[in-house]
């Protein structure tokens, strides 16, 4: 197929793509910080010292203490959890929302795909940062919730890409040719649809990463998302900024490391849809 | 033309129901009696019930969407549990200071973007345009919140200049303006860039430049002008981005405006108040996407509407 051999080129270029190796580099080294958080954190991150309160980076503490005299560099590290896991499961939610409600309604068309667009074009008239607070406002503020809430809202943008995927393959020859070996619904679906759109599925789903932990760091900084003593980058950077005038340290450095994690997936993001998508556009 | 903007004006109907359903249904399936919550830990129970019943919450909720909806529809959104004031005086007083936010914020992105971008696709794959994509890569993965609290750490709280809280003078607008505009900034750097390296690329261009015009006049007059289409497409996309932005940009910068204010009714329950919020915004963003296509139709001639899908 046609499609194969571009995206084969598409993957050798991949490999050789600066851009990618760097991106990659910096999410495996955080994903194994997040992993081995215990192992490499100086300190216990929920250990107070209130004798050693907003101590600024020095050598015992790479990157000062906080109010209650926590460690700095190891809430950093433990809050590397709660970032991943809320890109990965928020995203988890949304693809797998928007797959099964962008193929209802690209394959099926008619009413099904009729239902679901008016249901698009409502949930798109909302800011999705206005609707996730509104969804957390009503599940109320936790890690679980969060991730939820923001895999609730994003679904939209994976259902209309699915479907204009779909609606275009649905007229493709060796559709019809497949269809007329006698095929199964779900077998043409699964096996010789979806792999046809899953570039952009996978660069959509890469920036999406980027985007739910900004989300739930905004959330949290709000005072609605992950709430203490979990350590998020977003809630410590809130309680960093009261005191902003006595301790720049608390406020500023989990910011650098949200913008370390969110500019690898865009990064990432952009290349994978350089290599394997070049039509691709916002 | 004006079947199309009829149609459109129509089609505003159902999705404005759609919004104003899930709003409503948001609020009401919030956890925590908001009568209880304004009348503290020691009001009566027949206190209570007597609120409820002056607030219409004993009715069932098919009467209180009802009522909700119409009311709306004469700007009556009901009043405020804790202001006790009625809610459609309290957004009109602060969605000012929203409104100048948001659109001081898109002009800060514009300005940024536009010459960014051009020269970026101008001189594209020169030290230039790297600079220019880095700084768009970095726009678009910094938390608007923590560009905001950097810059008071700089400017207001180092070198002494710039307000950093509060409202007020023209001042004041400068430091939110900037980073709600950031990631708008970005974004739009690169889409202007790639539009404009699409548009470079065409005939028309090269014979424009063959017929010996300066290049600048190549570029002003030929390129940009087609190279603006896709970039007002997404002004309507990016008001709703804007709006949503300048609810957390408000709170870094205590700035007492509609998404302050949406923020601390959450907090105190008051759905009212919330409720109206999220629906004016909707519409807000709504109403911005159905002007931008009108003007789309006026702008490139090539556009039919009618007919069709």
């Amino acid at each position: 197929m046609a499609e194969d051999t571009a995206y084969s080129r598409g993957l050798r270029q991949l490999k050789d793509n600066l851009r990618v190796k760097i991106s990659l580099l910096i999410l495996i080294m955080l994903v194994l910080m997040a992993i081995f958080a215990p192992y490499i954190s100086p300190q216990d991150p929920d250990e107070m010292n209130l004798g050693a309160s907003l101590e600024p980076p020095s050598s015992e503490h790479w990157l000062g203490t906080d109010r209650m005299g926590r460690d700095m560099l190891s809430r950093i590290i433990y809050g590397t959890r709660v970032s991943l896991l809320v890109g990965v499961i928020a995203v988890g939610i949304s693809g797998t929302l928007g797959l099964i409600l962008g193929t209802l309604a690209g394959y099926y068309g008619g009413i099904i795909d009729g239902i679901i667009m008016r249901l698009v074009d409502i949930l798109l008239a909302f800011p999705s940062i206005l609707l996730a607070i509104s969804l957390v406002a009503v599940l109320g503020p936790s890690l679980v919730n969060v991730m939820f809430a923001i895999g609730i809202v994003n679904w939209v943008s994976y259902a209309r890409l699915i479907r204009g995927e779909l609606l275009s393959l649905k007229e493709k020859e060796f559709i019809s040719a497949v269809r007329a070996m006698g095929a199964s619904t779900p077998r043409i679906i699964i096996k010789h649809m979806l792999p046809n759109a899953i570039a952009p599925i996978i660069v959509m789903a890469t920036l999406g990463m980027a985007g739910a932990i900004i989300t739930e760091s905004s959330l949290s900084f709000l005072g609605i998302g992950v709430q203490p003593p979990t350590p998020s980058w977003g809630q410590m950077l809130s309680e960093g900024r009261e005191i902003i005038r006595q301790a720049w340290w608390v406020s500023t450095f989990p910011g650098v490391a949200i913008m370390i994690v969110v500019l690898a997936f865009n990064l990432l993001g952009d290349s994978l849809r350089d290599a394997l998508d070049p039509n691709l556009v916002e | 033309m004006q079947k199309y903007i009829l149609r459109r004006l129509l089609f505003l109907i159902p999705v404005m129901f759609g919004v104003s359903l899930i709003v409503f249904m948001l609020m009401h399936l919030t956890p925590g009696d908001p009568v209880e919550i304004m009348l503290g830990d020691f009001a009566e129970p027949a206190q209570i019930e007597a609120m409820r019943a002056s607030l219409g919450l004993d009715q069932p909720l098919h009467v209180q969407y009802f009522d909700f909806i119409t009311g709306a529809l004469q700007g009556d959104f009901g009043r405020s549990l804790h202001y006790n004031a009625p809610v459609l005086s309290l957004i009109v007083s602060r969605a000012g200071y929203t409104a100048s936010l948001s659109l001081a914020g898109m002009f800060v992105s514009y300005i940024i973007a536009f010459p960014v971008g051009i020269i970026s696709a101008i001189k594209r794959n020169s030290i230039l345009d790297d600079l220019g994509m880095v700084f768009a890569l970095l726009g678009i993965s910094m938390p608007n919140f923590w560009l905001g609290i950097m810059l008071i750490l700089i400017f207001p709280l180092t070198l002494g200049i710039f307000p950093a809280t509060g409202v007020g003078t023209i001042w004041h607008l400068v430091l939110p303006a900037i980073t709600l505009g950031t990631a708008g900034a970005a974004l739009t750097t690169r889409l202007v860039r790639s539009s404009m390296l699409e548009v470079i690329n065409k005939e028309y261009i090269r014979t424009a430049r063959s017929k010996g015009l300066r290049e600048r006049t190549v570029m002003i007059k030929h390129a940009l002008k087609n190279a603006m289409l896709p970039v007002l497409t997404i002004i309507g996309l990016r008001l709703g981005f804007i709006l949503g932005g300048a609810v957390i940009v408000e709170e870094v910068f205590a700035r007492p405006g509609m998404g302050r204010l949406m923020i601390n009714s959450i907090f105190r329950r008051d759905y009212f108040v919330v409720q109206a919020c999220v629906l004016l915004i909707a519409f807000t963003v709504m109403l911005a996407n159905l002007l931008v296509d009108i003007a789309y139709g006026f702008i490139d001639p090539q556009i039919k509407y009618g007919g069709g899908e």
